[in-house]
């Protein structure tokens, strides 16, 4: 098992359709920090509606002589409109909830689309979390 | 309120950007996505690979994981799930990482 800090993602802009990379990171010491990087996911079940992860460890694996890429994320889920408040709601964000244990699984890279801003809405909730749209065109688009 | 006028602004910067870009886009739409998601483009943070520690196999949420990572591997690459532990050389890593994920 061979852990990797950093991966290349690559994806078509839905602003101008050019060819895009982000870099994706699970970092233990990024310019003296830890860095643990979110990212847009397709969804398990084959829907086209978007997932939301944060990133926990990409490595290779080697079983029988054959190596595999493989990511293991936490599955954030969407909060449902009772767990908003008028302040969450007044960002006009999407807010997400980080799922436990149980919601870790591990997927192939090419599953990832692209990158995403996902922070903490504050200090009282650890598993609350806004994803913010306004990074870039591309990501207004996605969660349109 | 402030904040909300500013994201209105920049919503209505988006849309323009949206509606200029998809203009110059129209000779554009059939690049495809050829390329893969590339691991370790950068540099490889952690050292070696490290066969994972005998106490660590007699951990209740380790062997929880290492029979996820398992299934996972016996659908998407038909590998055999009778495994053993050491033959995935799960590292050391990852079973500190499993004990840090929030509950």
């Amino acid at each position: 098992m061979k852990i990797y800090d950093s991966a290349t993602v690559p994806y078509q802009s839905l602003d101008d359709f050019s060819i895009k990379y982000d870099i994706i990171r699970t970092h233990e010491e990024f310019h003296g920090h830890k860095c643990t990087d979110s990212v847009l996911v397709q969804q398990r079940d084959g829907s086209h509606n978007l997932g939301y992860a944060k990133l926990l460890l990409m490595f290779k694996i080697s079983v029988s002589g054959e190596e595999h890429d493989i990511v293991f994320i936490q599955d954030y889920a969407v909060a449902s409109p009772a767990d908003m408040s008028e302040d969450d709601k007044a960002t006009g964000f999407r807010k997400l909830i980080l799922g436990g244990l149980e919601s870790t699984y591990f997927i192939l890279p090419d599953s990832i689309i692209r990158s995403a801003f996902i922070v903490n809405t504050d200090d009282i909730h650890e598993n609350h979390y806004f994803i913010n749209d306004l990074v870039d065109t591309d990501m207004y688009l996605c969660l349109m | 309120m402030a904040r909300h006028s500013q994201r209105i602004a920049i919503l209505d910067l988006i849309a323009r950007d949206i509606a200029q870009s998809a203009e110059e886009s129209s000779q554009e739409n059939t690049k495809k996505v050829t390329d893969s998601v590339t691991l370790g483009s950068a540099h490889e943070l952690w050292l070696s690979p490290r066969t994972v520690e005998k106490e660590h196999t007699e951990d209740s949420l380790f062997k929880y994981f290492v029979m996820k990572l398992k299934l996972f591997l016996s659908h998407t690459f038909s590998v055999p799930q009778t495994l053993s532990m050491d033959s995935l050389m799960v590292c050391h890593q990852f079973y500190l990482l499993i004990h840090t994920i929030n509950n």
